[in-house]
Order: C-alpha cells, then structure tokens, then sequence
C-alpha cells in the first residue's frame, strides 16, 4: 500500500502545503507565479515540495527501528560545561 | 631528525592515535545528544570571553628545508609551513608576504571571483603590527581567506544571502578569533553558496567564483558551498582557507581544486559565531595545499569553547602538527602509525556508475555531455585510486576490501539525507515569515524543511543514530579508515573526512586534479592527516598547481550580497533549483 502523500493528487498536496506553510505565517503568495528568470516561484517552489513530500516522509516512515535499540536521550555536552567537565 | 625534515621512528613506536583510544559509547550517545539538542532547540548561548584553545601556547615546530632554498620562490606560492619558516627565520616578513598575495588577487580575482571582500587596507596595518611582534608559532602573519559565513568583527558577513546583506558582526567566531590569535592575517571573506548551499553564486543564483584549473569554463564546478576559498588557495591568491561543511563543502572543493581539506568530527571546532545551516551537520574546517598545512591550520581552529557545547568533554586536542610530519623507518618513508585502510565495494570499479541526479527526462544534450565527461574522468580517477592504494601499501598500509553494513542504501539515501532540512528552517522562521524572497534562490529547501513532521524528523535521526552505530561497530572492525567517493554518510554521523589530491584526469591541455577521501573514527583527525602527510612525501600531486590563466571568456564583475554589480558581464549562467537541492552544503 502506497504512503498518503504519494496517493494525493498535485492539488491536494497544493493545497495541505499551502495550508501548513500559511499556519506557520508563511506566504509563498509574495513569489511570481511563473517565471523562469526569477531566483524563485510558486510553480517552482510547489513542485519540489510536492517531490519533497512524495519520497521523503514514505521513506522514513518505512524504515522501522527497535525504540529500545535506538532511543533518543538527552545531550550530555551541555551538562558535561556545567558539571567541571573539560572546557 | 632527518636531513630533510623526517622523523626517523625507528626503533620506537610513535604514541598511538587518538582514534583508538576513544570512548566509543561517549561519542554515540554524544551524537544522540546533538540530535536531541537540534529536536529541542539548542539553549540560547552566552558569549564568553575566548578560553581554550584562542589562548593556549601554540607553537609547534615546523621542521622544514633550509629557507635559504626558498628564498627565490613567489611568496603566494609557497606553502602556508614553508612561508612560517620563511618568516620565522627572517627571510620574508608578514608585509612582503600580504602585499604579494594582494598582488595577485588584485591581477587574478576579477577572474576567479573568488572573494565576495578584501579587506586591503586592514590587512596591512595588522601584518605591519606583526612585522614587529614576537614570533607567534606558524599562523605569525599568514594570510588568510575566510569564507563568509564566519563572524568577523568590524567586516561584512553576509553568507552570500540577502538575509545578512548589511550585517556587521561585533564579534569574531571562535574558530576565526583562534587563528587570528595565533597570528593570522584576514584577507578577505570569500564567496559561498547563498546560506552555505550549493556552489558560490549570487543570492539570486547567478555563477560568481570558477574552479582555478578551469577558469574560464564557469560549467566546471569549483566545488561546494566552500568554493571561494578553494579557489582563494589554488590560485594562490590566500595561503590557506576556511571552509564548513554540512553536505561535502569542505571536501568537495578540495577535491575539485587539488587541495588538501579535512571535516573534522563533530564538536571538533566550534561553530560559534557561524551562520548555521544544519545543526548536526555542520562543521568548520581548513582548506588548504596540503596536509601539512592542513594540520596547522586545524591545531588552531580546534578545542572547546565554552559558547559551543558541541566541543565540550571531547578528548584533548592532539598534536596535528607533529602527525602531519612525515617519518621514515629503517631509512624509508612510512606510515607514522599501522594503519589498514579499508576498501568499500565498487570503488575501484571501472563500470561504476557516476551518479545521476533527478532530473528532467530525457537528459538534455548539454547535461548528457557533462555526464560522458565525468565518466571519463571517473575512469582517470580509478586510475588514480589503484596508484594511490599501491603507494599506501608501499609506505606499509594493509589494504583490504570492506562491506557495507546493512541498509547502507536505504540510511545513506537522499531521503534520510534530507532529515537534515527542518534544522536549517527553525532558526529562519522569523524570514520565511518576514519575506520568502529573501532567500533568493536557495529558499526550496527551507520551505522542504517545513514540511517535515516531528515523528519523521525523529525517526530520521534515530536511523541517522543506527547508521552512526553500524559504521563504528561493523565497518571500523575492520579497519582504521575507509576510503569514500561520497561525503555522506561521514558528515551525516560527524565522523572525520579527509580530501586530497591523487592525480589528474589527462585532459591535455586542460588537466583537472582527482582525489581521493579518506573517512575516520571519531577524533581520527591526527591518523587521517599523517596517512595524507606519508602519501604526499612520496608524491607530487599536491605540489601542482594550476596554470596562471590567460585572457579568455568569462571574466565578469564581482558578485556577491552587497556592492560590486549583481549583473555578471561575462555570462557565467545561473544554478537552477536542482543544484540547490542537490549539490554541495
């Protein structure tokens, strides 16, 4: 079975995209909408997204691990400055 | 002490390297943390006053010919070891050596456009103060090139974005504040990919620095991010560079430009006072002619600073200098310390692949050109590679061939390579939401960066962490060090990366330098640079440098993210979204 991202049709992502990046204050709507000499555009932009979402997250989420195995822990540096470690 | 400069070792063994030596459990669970400290946030930092490694005595001896054989030598072609003896002994001062490396970029960079400021002026009240001081050790009035990205008190930092298009840092990042203390002379901030991505280019992406041995093709890749100062250095236009590298930017330009240039592991040099791009990926490192240099300049830029936490509880700095010396044993060039060197599969494959990049389909003419052209020359630089391995051995290296730990494909892939990318979004949020534009062309990835889950980013760090855990525990079983075609997975995991010069491609008339990596154990940096130091004793690719250039296409005004003219006369094209996405960080 296919990951959602990879089953959603380009105005869909379009649209979950637009949608996250407005929720965070984000505007792509300040680029031109297609323009090829610009150093960036909507159209652009969108489609490396869209490229992004399809591949990225449907292969991390297939790559399963054992939490007991990896477990992420604390960062022992910050404590090591603060407790007479070597400086 | 040898005649010409080589320890002789016979008889005793030299101390051994710290690579062995280390807690390998301290550095895993050190590296979780920085993946823990980049989920939460790093904890803002108070600067504090420079300790450390920016005042430590640091002097260490650079055995070298007699200067009286480098008296007729152009200073700018001397090597940044060479020209410390020269000043040392009072053969050249830090005055005659600036004014001859300002000599050349004020013929030369109009070409290269490899600074984005040279700061002339500065530079010559600083080396005339030296001129009078007390011998400081190597770095006493060595001119420098900095790339842009570094904070430098009182000059322009604007990493080639317009994000720091009018900033002016108050202060100096610690690993430039630490050369400059041990006696360093800035000549300039040197051109960057915008933000540290992709080739150096303008913000809007329009091609500024060329590669030295190609100048006047601006299709021949310079290098990465990083590529200002390669080209600084191979055109003999700085004695040697910084450099970081989130994505091969150090390594990358070394490799492209003949140059030595080492990654060191993660904590190595702090990254305080950097514009930062990838918190678990970024390192500050030296690009320089080679190892030997190499290593003076990394003795310099390491130890901890308490502003960067990443540096702190890491195991003393070793002695660069000193493992980047070569050593004879019984009257004969050999390794300092018995190293196996481990051969991946495929790397001495004729019929490997050169990889391809997603793009558009099919492959247009011009790109499928490039493509022929970096499959001849990857049959040159297996060429090269064989040569290397058969001269390793003959300074005493074992050399056998290694596996993959499993799921190498799958954890090195560009997919788990882009995990990296929320880390560069937060600390730019407050921009992206300011004003999109002002990332200009290398905004893709930040936006990419913001649409990564919590649980993918997390789940792509653990599998960065088992990565991390197969490398040390499966492929350094059997071995010291292992020669790589690629800088990740070793700038992924932190773990130190060596680039180095090993041949050219036989293009007559416009040979190019190949090279060859070499990727350690953590804190493997002294094993890594006296490998480099015994092959470079034995050879002479590192001692070539590229042909002054004549009048030809290309030459353009100097780019960059404030003055000089964004428009670029000689045409040197523009990276498309690709290159942004895809090559070197």
């Amino acid at each position: 079975m296919g990951h959602g991202f990879q089953e959603l049709t380009d105005e869909e992502l379009d649209a979950y995209i637009l949608t996250r990046l407005k929720g965070l204050g984000v505007d792509l709507g300040v680029l031109p909408e297609d323009d090829e000499d610009a150093p960036a555009d909507r159209k652009r932009i969108l489609e490396s997204a869209r490229r992004f979402l399809r591949s990225t997250p449907p292969a991390i989420h297939g790559f399963e691990m054992d939490v007991q195995e990896v477990p992420p822990v604390m960062y022992p540096a910050e404590l090591t400055g603060r407790t007479g470690g070597e400086e | 002490m040898a005649m010409d400069g080589r320890e002789a070792v016979d008889g005793r063994e030299a101390a051994p390297p710290q690579d062995r030596a280390f807690d390998r459990r301290s550095f895993l669970g050190r590296m979780t943390a920085v993946t823990a400290a980049a989920s939460m946030g790093i904890p803002a930092v108070t600067p504090l006053p420079l300790s450390g490694g920016a005042s430590r005595p640091f002097a260490p001896e650079v055995p070298l010919p007699d200067p009286e054989s480098l008296r007729q030598e152009d200073p700018a072609g001397l090597t940044l070891a060479e020209a410390a003896v020269m000043i040392r002994e009072g053969y050249l001062s830090p005055v005659e050596l600036l004014e001859a490396y300002l000599a050349r970029i004020e013929a030369k960079d109009e070409l290269y456009m490899a600074f984005n400021t040279v700061v002339a002026e500065r530079a010559r009240e600083r080396a005339r103060r030296l001129d009078r001081a007390p011998w400081r050790g190597p770095l006493h009035g060595i001119p420098v090139a900095v790339k842009d990205n570094y904070y430098t008190a009182g000059v322009p930092t604007t990493a080639n974005s317009f994000i720091f298009e009018d900033f002016v840092p108050e202060f100096d990042a610690t690993a430039w504040a630490r050369l400059r203390e041990a006696g360093a002379v800035l000549l300039g901030k040197t051109q960057m990919g915008p933000l540290a991505t992709s080739r150096a280019t303008t913000p809007e992406g329009d091609v500024t620095t060329v590669n030295a041995w190609a100048p006047h093709d601006p299709d021949v890749s310079p290098g990465g991010s990083s590529s200002g100062s390669a080209t600084a250095v191979a055109a003999r236009m700085a004695a040697a560079g910084t450099g970081t590298q989130t994505g091969g930017s150090i390594t990358n330009p070394a490799l492209a430009q003949g140059l030595t240039g080492i990654k060191p592991t993660m904590g190595r040099v702090s990254l305080y006072g950097i514009i930062p791009l990838t918190y678990t990926r970024d390192h500050p490192g030296p690009i320089a002619r080679d190892a030997k240099d190499a290593a003076i300049m990394l003795q310099a830029m390491a130890g901890p600073d308490p502003a960067d936490p990443r540096t702190l509880g890491l195991p003393p700095v070793p002695d660069y200098v000193r493992a980047a010396e070569p050593v004879l044993r019984a009257g004969r060039p050999a390794l300092r310390w018995p190293t196996t060197i481990g051969v991946p599969p495929g790397y001495l494959d004729e019929s490997e692949e050169v990889e391809e990049q997603p793009g558009e389909d099919p492959i247009p003419p011009e790109r499928r050109r490039r493509m022929e052209e970096a499959r001849r020359r990857q049959q040159a630089a297996i060429e090269a590679r064989r040569r290397m391995l058969t001269r390793f051995e003959e300074l005493g290296a074992r050399v056998v061939d290694v596996e993959w730990p499993d799921e190498w494909d799958t954890l090195t892939s560009w997919d788990f390579n882009n995990v990296r990318l929320p880390e560069r979004s937060e600390p730019f949020l407050d921009v992206l939401k300011e004003d999109v534009r002002l990332f200009g062309v290398s905004l893709s990835p930040w936006i990419n960066g913001l649409l990564l889950s919590g649980t993918e980013y997390l789940r792509g760090q653990r599998a960065k962490l088992l990565l991390l855990r197969r490398v040390l525990d499966g492929l350094f079983a059997h071995c010291d060090v292992v020669l790589q075609t690629r800088p990740f997975p070793f700038d992924m995991i932190g773990l130190p990366l060596v680039a180095f010069p090993v041949g050219t491609d036989g293009s007559a008339g416009a040979e190019r330098p190949v090279g060859a990596m070499l990727g350690g154990l953590p804190y493997g940096e002294e094993r890594l640079l006296s490998l480099v130091a015994a092959y470079q004793s034995v050879t002479d690719w590192h001692r070539r440098r590229p042909a002054e250039p004549g009048a030809g296409p290309g030459t353009g005004s100097r780019g960059g993210a404030r003055g000089g003219e964004p428009g670029l006369p000689g045409g040197r094209g523009r990276i498309d979204l690709r290159e942004v996405m895809e090559h070197g960080e």
